[in-house]
């Protein structure tokens, strides 16, 4: 509540909230207010937006507004599970690698270090090949694709809070590492992995578009903003809206979570809240 | 190392330890890179054989055998590694599964398209976005800062691909020549391949511009705010020089480390730009494999891509030594 009111204070945060907030409510009503089945077929194929199509139908004559709302709810499911999937068991690999240090710390870090020496994408498009393109596979590689980054993050400041008073005091009380860490090791490091997660979920929204762009993602009929930029790109000079849209669409997507994350992140670090506000 | 106590060489003596440290880092993780990367196509169902042979296979057991022990997947998983990584050592990435080429030779044949997108798009990201860094911190709080801002968060969220379907949109109606498909090596005809690698420059470097920028300007405004700038300024110092001499050569390693780690995102984004603009590079022969189910080329291309992506991260560590000699003592 403290964090959704900070976020109120700014124009900046009042935008990324209520535009990230559009953009989910948008994907979750997706069956409530598109105006047909996204496969549905007609005659009218290929016309551009009218009264009746608001973005224009396409070959098939299927209606792009709502492929476009079906696509963007895959595309926020895809994203939040794959970020979640990342912060989740990241978060977990950082916060032990750090508190129990040693060998597991040394294994853990090292085999991060190898998954970010590839780069993101080709590291997402390398597993899909293996996979094989199905949904729970796209959220598996994107997961972990961003995981690496959750695990150094999670771990820097529990190298710092493990020394602290309140954890040699209750280990002297008997506590065990499971309570210790979750007592009083994650809710002090959260911070920063929160305003990773807010990043995360735009990263994975934009690697979900590139994969189905290639034809690694979701595959058709089902609807996915990159596949449909891909089904457009023929047609392009012929029927503009169909590459026009979805992109429109991915760019605002993307805006509102990195403007939220940006927000977030700027009130959630005590020394950038400080230097702006002086 | 012993190390001269002069103190004229003691500096070059702590960077070649700097240096020598930096490179045994960098090889338990390329190893590392290697192993996941072998281990990539021991995940697929099946072996490299039936692969291979796909749903047209009427060998008999006995026939597969035969053929399971010419490519030696007999052998322990640890043997083929090592034999794998021998050949590798050679600069032998294998065979394409489908057309039988030298997989090392496609990929080095596409790696040139793919560097060069890389590097042009680095260029026109790290020009544009370092001027415009500056000024925004130069003018804070100004239209100037404010404009730069906002394109560089608009510049953030447009997918690449994207931006490149729009410019070849944009060019096929008013720039036809823009638009054009066929690529021609640089050294063939420069001028028709700076053509042609307008659009995908732009395209990939983008957004490269949007996080460079954002990086320039935060680290100029964190430099500005230091005393040794206040001092500079009360002094006397010509602003021009504050800022370029003082501020600015002290905000670039930030810059460095992001443009640095940026890197692999444009490798990475490149594969995508390559397939909008139909570019023969890394990326387009990626795709075409994994359609082809050809996973030694993609084996080879994701290796390769990683093992470049490594070493620059290793120059850009080096770097910080010489940008900032306080690191080399540390």
């Amino acid at each position: 509540m403290l964090l959704i009111k900070r976020l109120l204070r700014t124009p900046a945060g009042v935008a990324g909230l209520v535009l990230s907030l559009l953009v989910v409510g948008l994907g979750l009503l997706a069956p409530v207010l598109a105006p047909r089945a996204y496969d549905a077929m007609s005659t009218l194929v290929l016309s551009g937006p009218t009264g009746d199509a608001w973005f224009g139908t396409d070959q098939f004559g299927r209606d792009l507004l709502s492929r476009v709302l079906y696509g963007v709810k895959l595309s926020l499911k895809v994203a939040a599970l794959s970020a979640v999937l990342a912060a989740v068991v990241g978060t977990f690999l950082g916060v032990t690698a750090g508190y129990f240090g040693s060998w597991y710390d040394a294994i853990v870090m090292r085999l991060m270090e190898i998954l970010m020496a590839f780069p993101p994408l080709l590291l997402a498009i390398a597993i899909m090949s293996v996979l094989g393109n199905n949904m729970t596979n796209l959220i598996v590689a994107i997961g972990l694709v961003y995981l690496p980054v959750f695990a150094r993050i999670a771990r820097a400041p529990v190298l710092a809070l493990r020394e602290e008073d309140m954890v040699t005091a209750a280990y002297a009380l008997g506590a065990g590492s499971g309570r210790i860490l979750w007592k009083y090791i994650l809710p002090n490091m959260l911070s920063p992995v929160v305003v990773q997660l807010s990043l995360a979920v735009s990263n994975a929204v934009l690697t979900e578009a590139a994969l189905s762009y290639l034809g690694l993602g979701v595959q058709p009929p089902e609807p996915s903003l990159g596949g449909l930029i891909q089904e457009g790109q023929p047609l392009m000079m012929l029927a503009p809206w169909l590459a026009i849209f979805p992109g429109i669409t991915i760019m605002v997507m993307i805006f509102a979570f990195n403007l939220l994350g940006d927000t977030v992140r700027d009130q959630l670090d005590p020394r950038l809240r400080r230097m702006l506000g002086s | 190392m012993a190390c001269p106590s002069r103190r004229s060489v003691k500096g070059e003596c702590l960077m070649l330890r700097f240096v020598i440290k930096r490179l045994l880092w960098a090889i338990p993780t390329l190893l590392g890179v290697s192993v996941l990367t072998f281990l990539m196509i021991h995940l697929l169902p099946g072996n490299v054989v039936q692969v291979m042979l796909g749903t047209s296979n009427t060998l008999t057991p006995q026939q597969m055998a035969e053929l399971e022990a010419l490519y030696g997947l007999d052998r322990p998983l640890y043997i083929q590694y090592l034999s794998w990584l021998g050949d590798l050592l050679q600069g032998d990435l294998g065979f394409s599964l489908r057309s039988g080429v030298s997989a090392g030779q496609l990929i080095f044949n596409a790696f040139g398209v793919t560097i060069e997108l890389t590097i042009l798009a680095m260029l026109l990201s790290v020009t544009l976005a370092v001027s415009m860094g500056v000024i925004a911190a130069v003018r804070r709080g100004g239209w100037l800062d404010l404009g730069a801002r906002s394109v560089a968060m608009v510049g953030l969220s447009i997918p690449h691909f994207w931006l490149g379907t729009m410019l070849i949109l944009g060019a096929s109606l008013f720039i036809p020549s823009l638009a054009s498909f066929s690529y021609t090596p640089f050294f063939q005809d420069p001028a028709a391949n700076l053509r042609t690698m307008l659009l995908p420059t732009f395209s990939l470097g983008i957004s490269l511009a949007a996080i460079v920028m954002r990086q320039t300007r935060a680290a100029m405004l964190e430099v500005l705010g230091q005393q040794y700038i206040q001092t500079a300024r009360a002094k006397g110092v010509a602003e021009r020089v504050v800022i370029f001499r003082h501020a600015f050569r002290n905000a670039l390693i930030p810059i460095v480390t992001i443009v640095g780690l940026q890197f692999g995102y444009l490798l990475g984004g490149a594969v995508v730009i390559e397939n909008v603009f139909a570019l023969p590079g890394v990326g387009r022969v990626v795709v075409d494999a994994i359609n082809q189910r050809d996973y030694t080329l993609v084996q080879g291309s994701v290796l390769l891509i990683a093992a470049l992506f490594v070493v620059i991260n290793l120059i850009v560590d080096l770097s910080y030594g010489l940008i900032n000699p306080r690191i080399r003592y540390q």
